[in-house]
């Protein structure tokens, strides 16, 4: 089943989120 | 279904292919090129710290070089996790996949702890916390692997005497087989005949699917589908290795024949098994051997 579902959008959404974050954090450490 | 080809495809010759080809289900690709697509993100931090590295040490680099190979082994591993599921699910009977899809949310995990303490300014605390967070959203969004085994149920299994190990080793064993004559069928140039193994195929994996949802029958029907697997398998090998040498010959006439009641006996077989029945074995096989020798292509 193609599942698109509340939680898979919330967990890949905050997957993205903390390896945006960690590129950030780790190019500009301040 | 995949491989379908229609009626179309086929008279302009266009890929015939054997629609039987593959129908154990794979997973939907789209979901995983979200994750697949994540280790892109570092590409740039990567490249910038391999720069300042020559200054401030190769802790850096390294940590964000092993989290982004621990992203990509995580973005395989639940692949696998995703197909090796789909594959579960379309079979009746099968032993649970190795646990893919936890391996990789952890690595996710992992590789976020590796970047996060070795090439960030977050401390240890934080790190622990974005390796939580990652594992705990992978598994929210690509989900476990199934860990139970799907099995003939005790009363079906006693009765009959046939076990799910059997089962699977039978069935395991015939797609093996099918999958050779898709593979020998490919280097056919005759479509004529490549049509008719397409249905061949096709019949033989109903025989298949009967006999995972009514496993009775599989002691007999083994041995039918030794028999008329191999046969085929054999006629098409053969067909296939010297069809230059009588393309347009009535030899090849006789191959299309044989594989003309091939495709009558399986699809007899198929028949009778949704009857449940089984067709007479000993006159289905000598059916074949007399063909093969008669049209002199066994």
């Amino acid at each position: 089943m193609p599942g698109f579902g509340l939680r898979t959008l919330l967990g890949g959404w905050v997957l993205w989120l903390i390896a945006v974050t960690l590129g950030f954090a780790s190019l500009f450490p301040n | 279904m995949t491989g379908e080809t229609g009626p179309f495809a086929r008279r302009v010759g266009s890929r015939v292919t054997t629609t039987a080809a593959n129908p154990r289900a794979t997973a939907s690709p789209v979901r995983i090129w979200g994750l697949r697509l994540l280790p892109t993100v570092f590409v740039f931090p990567i490249l910038a710290s391999l720069v300042t590295g020559i200054w401030v040490g190769p802790a850096k680099p390294l940590g964000l070089i092993a989290g982004v190979a621990l992203l990509v082994l995580a973005g395989e591993l639940v692949r696998r996790g995703l197909d090796a599921t789909a594959d579960y699910d379309s079979r009746r009977f099968a032993a649970p996949p190795p646990p893919f899809r936890l391996v990789g949310a952890l690595a996710i995990g992992l590789g976020f702890f590796f970047i996060s303490l070795l090439s960030t300014n977050y401390g240890f605390g934080m790190s622990l916390l974005f390796a939580a967070l990652g594992t705990g959203s992978a598994v929210a969004t690509y989900g476990l692997d199934p860990s139970r085994a799907k099995q003939l149920d005790r009363v079906t299994s006693e009765r009959t005497g046939v076990k799910t190990e059997q089962v699977v080793a039978a069935i395991r064993e015939a797609e093996r087989k099918l999958e050779d004559i898709r593979l020998h069928a490919a280097s056919l140039a005759n479509r004529e005949l490549k049509g008719r193994i397409d249905r061949i195929l096709d019949r033989a994996h109903g025989v298949l699917d009967e006999l995972e949802r009514d496993p009775k029958d599989l002691p007999r029907a083994r041995r039918f589908l030794n028999v008329y697997l191999d046969g085929t398998r054999n006629v098409i090998r053969d067909y296939a290795k010297r069809q230059q040498d009588f393309a347009e010959t009535s030899l090849a006439q006789n191959f299309t024949s044989v594989l003309g009641t091939i495709e009558t006996v399986f699809e007899q077989q198929l028949e009778h098994l949704k009857k449940d029945e089984v067709l007479d074995l000993e006159v289905a096989i000598e059916v074949l051997e007399t063909q093969l020798t008669k049209e002199g292509v066994g």
